[in-house]
């Protein structure tokens, strides 16, 4: 061993202040910050150096007023219970951690402050609080065992949480934004059972948050300050001003009644201290521009800090809910968005060669067709449908594959590619010119030299064939479905962070509008269904084709009214809004009337989709779904 | 200090050493003992600043030799105050009527002697001084040194008689229960074999020992448990 390493007193830098040690150094840190660890007061924030040297007095002269019964008393008064040490010492009285001798089981005892006996009304109310309490059970909440009057106090007899609360765990170790997550889920389950059965917390604040050793949390002292607050008025003498901090607006002003949201509000200003280690006062930063939180929390944060109790969340449930979706989403959107970066990077050097090779390809054959013309001097060849598509086919293999070249409109180049290669299989090197000319299906003065020989002709076609095959074959390989995969997520993953923004009246009005566009496709399509069945019993069998066309249709819009009102299957609403357009039934007589009421639905429809709030209302029922899964 | 926590009542009598010195009989001799033993080192340095090593040397030994005989502490303090305090102010008159207390050595006094490592403890919990330091400034800001090193050294003692177990979350936890940040407690739980949430639990619970394990070192060196956070508050006005 070196000396060096037997000597910690030599150090560069603390390892907490990270300063260069003036005075000494033992165990690698400062002796200022030593002291300091010792000076951690028992109840506020950690003391500083000089300034709270006086703080640090002042939070011991806090003591409640009235003294904590000795552990002797204690035991006088309790004969059935073993007392272990006192675990906490606080506003709403002395925590002793005690054993039941008869059960061997550890508790916890709360002795209320004494002066609350004083008032003669206060049993009848603490005995039915106490009932309140003890029904609730839940694994997020502190279990009351019992309660009651001993010979010179009232006292609780709840779980003991072997842990820490949450005030300790914030100061002693930075808590880390999923961490803080996942406590403030914890919490808000007990907040929505507790208010479900009817009880308000009152006092939610980091002091009343316990973790215990598996990281479950346990909400202390439900309905305590109701209790205890009134009667001694805690929140003007002696209650640490910090309790201030965490009431809601109404409960501060005392002016309104105070109901289960003023708890949300607490709720919130602990999430905020947590994920920010700071108490949102004044004109506070947003969560994600003081520390490296997802900035989706921002609103969800926001939300419960509301002054008015209406625009706050309305129920702990919601809260949770969004925050869900973050913590489910944060993470995994990162990964995965990391994922499209990358391989959107490797789909455009795979399909480099054939997104040039079809550039190409496309110029020769719209400059080899324009030559063509030059040559005859036939511009009527223009208005030939075989010409003219060749023409705008080659135009859009150029826009496709420049695009490719360029890094996107992936979905284009796909569909294109698949066209080059039926294109070039079956009509350039097969049917044209051999089969067509041959069976007098088309007819192109000097079709008849090109077609035998071997010429550039040939080679764009195996041209063609190679580049659509390439194509089809890295498109359907496993890049391409992990591609659009995470192409997916990403677009989600957009859509997902306006989510905790979205307000109930966004929400109401586009709930209002999906109702008014299902109904209508719903109807329409059942119509036109009706129509078309109508129309084979009057004028029998003879549009086969097209009526079947035409019954698939609207059986289309009839599933899609369904599927509208269930918020379910974006993409096929969205398909069958663009199929309800096309005008297949102006062509049959009698259903011919309905085709603008058609146009009608699907563009409204269309309308309505297109709509940001309609695509969150899809999310949301998606990751609803996902998460009952 | 070894010898102290093999002592069953080590804990209790730490608290109350220097008012221990007040009364008579064994015990206030034990007392004594323990915190010069304890606090030997700062003095050291005091004298280390003021003459050369081998005087400096010699110097404390003397001192110690005539301090551990009670009649000193008493005749030379009336109004005991803070041992820290009564030590400096007790050491700087031995040196300023240093020949005397040499004959009194001479005639058959300190026959009790208190054994001082000098090597170890100049290897061990010492600061370099800046140079303009004066040997006062020394000597307090050696004791707050010594006074931290102690605590540690007892809460050492403490997780290693609980058990390994304990001892090794100690040593692996301590920098943290001093306060050093946490940014995953995620390997030190894998290496303790424990959920980082336990961690957390006994991070905090460490420090709580810690807090109160100083609390208690202080106390050992004040005559009245109220001047404890009043002896605290000097200490950092030492450092400052």
């Amino acid at each position: 061993m070196t000396m060096t390493e037997k000597n910690p007193y030599s150090i560069t830098a603390c390892r907490v202040c990270g300063t260069p040690p003036k005075n000494g150094a033992v165990e690698g840190i400062c002796t200022q910050c030593m002291l300091m660890a010792g000076l951690v007061s028992e109840r506020g924030g950690s003391v500083g150096a000089t300034a709270s040297m006086g703080e640090a007095g002042a939070v011991r002269k806090k003591a409640p007023r009235f003294k904590p019964p000795s552990l002797q008393e204690i035991e006088a008064e309790f004969p059935y219970l073993e007392v272990i040490e006192v675990a906490g010492v606080g506003g709403m009285g002395v925590v002793y951690k005690v054993m039941q001798k008869m059960l061997g089981r550890v508790v916890a005892l709360k002795i209320l402050p004494s002066e609350i006996a004083s008032d003669p009304s206060f049993a009848a109310r603490f005995s039915q609080e106490a009932r309140a309490l003890a029904m609730l059970s839940h694994p997020n909440v502190v279990h009351l065992y019992e309660a009651g009057e001993s010979d010179n106090y009232y006292y609780l007899l709840m779980e003991y949480v072997d842990g820490i609360n949450l005030r300790d765990a914030i100061r002693e170790s930075n808590l880390k934004p999923a961490e803080a997550l996942s406590i403030v889920q914890q919490i808000c389950q007990a907040l929505q059972f507790a208010h479900h059965e009817g009880i308000v917390h009152r006092d939610i604040k980091p002091e009343n948050i316990l973790i215990d050793k598996d990281g479950v949390v346990k909400v202390a002292d439900f309905g305590l300050a109701k209790l205890v607050d009134a009667e001694l008025n805690l929140t003007a003498t002696q209650q640490v001003m910090g309790t201030l901090h965490y009431m809601a607006p109404e409960q501060v002003r005392q002016t309104s009644e105070v109901d289960h949201r003023a708890d949300l509000y607490s709720l919130g200003v602990v999430f905020y201290e947590m994920l920010t280690g700071q108490l949102p006062l004044g004109k506070f930063a947003m969560p994600s521009e003081a520390t490296s939180v997802d900035q989706r929390l921002d609103a969800v944060v926001l939300r419960t800090l509301e002054n008015e109790p209406d625009q706050r969340y309305q129920a702990a449930s919601e809260i949770q809910s969004d925050i869900a979706s973050v913590a489910q989403w944060a993470p995994k959107k990162e990964r995965e968005l990391e994922g499209v970066e990358t391989l959107s990077g490797r789909m455009r050097s795979m399909l480099l060669i054939p997104a040039i090779a079809m550039v190409v390809i496309a110029m020769v054959e719209f400059v080899q067709s324009f030559a063509w013309i030059f040559w005859h001097q036939d511009w009527s060849l223009l208005g030939d449908p075989f010409f003219a598509s060749t023409l705008l086919f080659s135009a859009i293999c150029m826009v496709a594959g420049w695009q490719m070249i360029r890094g996107s409109w992936y979905r284009l180049f796909q569909i294109v590619a698949i066209l080059l290669l039926i294109k070039a299989v079956l009509f350039d090197a097969y049917f044209f010119p051999r089969v067509a000319h041959a069976l007098g299906i088309y007819q192109m003065q000097g079709m008849e030299t090109m077609a035998y020989q071997f010429g550039l002709h040939d080679l764009l076609n195996f041209a063609g064939i190679f580049v659509g095959l390439a194509s089809v074959v890295i498109f359907y390989s496993r890049t391409r479905r992990d591609f659009i995969k995470a192409k997916r997520i990403s677009r989600d993953a957009k859509l997902f962070e306006m989510i905790p923004g979205f307000s109930d009246q966004q929400q109401r009005n586009a709930a209002r509008k999906l109702g008014v566009a299902s109904k209508a496709m719903f109807i329409v399509g059942t119509a036109g269904l009706a129509f078309a069945v109508w129309s084979t019993t009057t004028s029998g069998p003879s549009a086969t084709l097209l009526l079947s066309v035409i019954v698939v249709l609207n059986f289309v819009m009839i599933v899609s009214g369904i599927f509208l009102s269930r918020r379910q299957s974006y993409t096929f609403n969205l398909v069958a809004a663009w199929l309800t357009l096309l005008p297949f039934s102006m062509f049959l007589a009698p259903i011919g009337v309905l085709y603008p009421l058609n146009v009608v639905v699907g563009l409204y429809s269309l309308w309505v989709l297109n709509g940001e709030s309609t695509k969150l209302m899809f999310m949301k029922k998606k990751l609803e779904l996902s998460r009952s899964l | 200090m070894t010898e102290l926590s093999q002592n069953s009542q080590s804990d209790n009598f730490h608290t109350t050493r220097w008012s221990l010195v007040e009364q008579a009989g064994n015990e206030c001799e034990r007392a004594l003992e323990s915190l010069c033993s304890s606090y030997w080192y700062p003095l050291y340095a005091y004298a280390s600043r003021r003459m050369d090593r081998d005087a400096a040397q010699d110097a404390t030994q003397a001192f110690f030799a005539i301090l551990l005989e009670k009649n000193y502490v008493e005749s030379a303090d009336q109004t005991k105050g803070k041992f820290r305090a009564f030590l400096l102010t007790a050491f700087k008159r031995f040196l300023s009527n240093r020949r005397d207390h040499e004959q009194a050595l001479k005639r058959g006094g300190g026959v009790r002697k208190l054994s001082l490592d000098f090597e170890s403890a100049e290897s061990g919990c010492s600061f370099q001084p800046a140079d303009d330091m004066t040997p006062e400034k020394v000597f307090e800001r050696q004791w707050v040194l010594t006074l931290l090193q102690n605590v540690i050294e007892r809460l050492k003692e403490y997780y290693t008689q609980k058990s390994p177990d304990a001892l090794k979350r100690f040593e692996l936890l301590k920098h943290h229960m001093l306060g050093e940040p946490v940014s995953d407690y995620a390997t030190v739980s894998k290496e303790l074999g424990m959920k980082p949430e336990a961690v957390r639990v006994h991070v905090h619970r460490m420090r709580q020992k810690y807090r109160d394990t100083l609390r208690e070192e202080v106390a050992s060196t004040v005559d009245d448990e109220a001047d404890i956070d009043g002896e605290i508050r000097k200490l950092f006005e030492i450092l400052n």
